[in-house]
């Protein structure tokens, strides 16, 4: 079945005040999309909102055609921060326990990523570098087998060499009929594996192209074309 | 789809780790209190000492792992390692208050045997209690004492679940404050909520006892039956209110 996610006319505030506004979103098919903005721009909430964990909005959000928050957990692998778990536990005892409450957790696959990302697991959480830690967050979501994966913002803060493993491993252990979705703001990191680029901006989804358009139609790199969408916001 | 026979053992799996630590602890705390009173006291009254050294680090036990079984269950609501596992809120909800309701049970069963190991080491204080009350003890024992073991364990659930609605709430409005002076303005709602749920559930009972009162009912089994029942269906309101607020506004923090 052809992974789909399907936003129709979604709002959500919080705290007074506007996050998102009126998104309306289609994707599907087993392509890697990249949802680009500034920060604030609504990016973290908006794969909340998708992985079902935030509440309080209106419009409808649909994935594979289910909309029930808990059948949405089941399609969709989101990339949390580790912050539920106590900082002196071990990734191994992190792994456990994905493995206990994910059924469609493959242990065999998180052991080959662990091995390819060159990752100890008798580490504690607490002494874990910010690269590091996004390594194991990426082992731990791709190693779950679902229609949806979402990657929120995996490139934050680390060093080119983490970067490079973990674009490596994303394209090596992306399940080749599902969908990915990775959110960002450093968009030259992720452009090369990119087939649609969405770029949320004014709290709304001000861009949605296929990445091939955008390079043939404003004969731009992915990363200029998203920073002049910024410029001229500006000049405005 | 997580189902509930795969979650609770997760869970109580935490939960027993964190139970025996603290177990650990008040063992370690009797044997310390036992040999330190040894010395300083002689061997003359080390069975009254010993009975009273068990209950007091019982006691304190009892405290703290119901102030740690109540946290882990209010940990559940608002963080993405448990939001995330793909079940319903009302499951999730069962599942947490199952291992939790498990380890107290467990806390109880191993107090119990430690209390009980006390009485048979000394001998002379058992048969002296058990001397004093044996007429009432044996004729209402096999009645009373698992009715009292059901009416505690429901009061437990009873302040876990009061607390958990309290905590509900104000998460939920939390997210419709503004941004500014969140700190002063949740420390305010706290005492507000608190105080409010707390005179609700009292005025429950409350009514009830009035019921009792006007109805002309002594402590018999209709009047137990309904004192159980009463604690139940606040057991259920205070579910229902919990799940609904988990549904609809209770967000996991960033």
């Amino acid at each position: 079945m052809k992974a789909t996610v399907k936003i129709n006319q979604l709002t959500y505030k919080k705290n007074l005040k506007t996050i998102l506004a009126d998104v309306s979103l289609d994707v599907s098919g087993d392509k890697i999309i990249g949802i680009l903005g500034e920060n604030g721009a609504g990016k973290t909430t908006l794969f909340r909102i998708i992985s079902g964990v935030a509440k309080n909005y209106r419009g409808d959000v649909a994935i594979n055609g289910k909309t029930s928050p808990a059948d949405r957990k089941s399609l969709v692998s989101y990339s949390q921060s580790l912050g539920g778990f106590p900082e002196n536990k071990r990734i191994s005892q992190v792994a456990n326990f994905h493995e206990q409450i994910y059924p469609d957790f493959d242990r065999d696959k998180y052991n080959q990523m662990i091995d390819f990302l060159s990752l100890d697991v008798t580490q504690r959480l607490a002494a874990l570098s910010k690269g590091t830690k996004e390594k194991v967050i990426v082992a731990l979501t791709l190693a779950r087998k679902t229609s949806v994966y979402l990657l929120d913002e995996p490139f934050g803060g680390i060093d080119s060499m983490s970067r490079k493993k973990i674009i490596n491993s994303i394209i090596q252990w992306k399940p080749t009929d599902s969908l990915m979705l990775i959110s960002d703001h450093y968009v030259s990191e992720i452009a090369s594996i990119l087939d649609e680029i969405v770029v949320l901006k004014d709290h709304t989804v001000a861009i949605h192209k296929r990445a091939d358009d955008v390079r043939q139609e404003s004969g731009k790199s992915i990363e200029d074309y998203y920073e002049s969408l910024y410029e001229e916001g500006a000049q405005k | 789809m997580t189902n509930m026979t795969r979650l609770i053992p997760t869970f109580l799996k935490e939960r027993f780790k964190a139970v025996n630590r603290l177990i650990m602890l008040m063992l370690t705390a009797i044997v310390a209190t036992a040999v330190v009173q040894l010395f300083t006291n002689g061997v003359s009254n080390w069975e009254t000492s010993l009975t009273g050294d068990v209950s007091f680090w019982s006691g304190i036990a009892f405290f703290v792992i119901f102030i740690r079984l109540a946290s882990f269950n209010e940990h559940i609501y608002v963080n993405d390692a448990f939001r995330l596992i793909p079940i319903s809120d009302t499951k999730l909800y069962l599942s947490s208050y199952s291992a939790s309701a498990l380890a107290f049970l467990y806390y109880g069963v191993i107090s119990a045997v430690l209390h009980g190991l006390v009485a048979f080491v000394t001998k002379g204080q058992l048969q002296v209690n058990f001397h004093i009350e044996s007429s009432f003890f044996w004729s209402s024992a096999p009645v009373a004492v698992p009715m009292i073991i059901v009416f505690f364990f429901l009061g437990l659930l009873l302040v876990w679940m009061t607390i958990s609605l309290i905590h509900l709430i104000m998460v939920s409005i939390a997210a419709f404050l503004p941004v500014g002076r969140q700190r002063l303005i949740r420390g305010v709602l706290y005492v507000v909520v608190s105080v409010v749920i707390i005179r609700v559930v009292m005025g429950l009972f409350q009514l009830y006892s009035q019921f009792v009162m006007t109805s002309g009912l002594q402590l018999n089994g209709t009047s137990v039956l309904l004192a159980f029942l009463s604690v139940i269906i606040v057991l259920i309101l205070e579910s229902a209110a919990n799940v609904l607020l988990m549904k609809r506004f209770v967000e996991t923090a960033l």
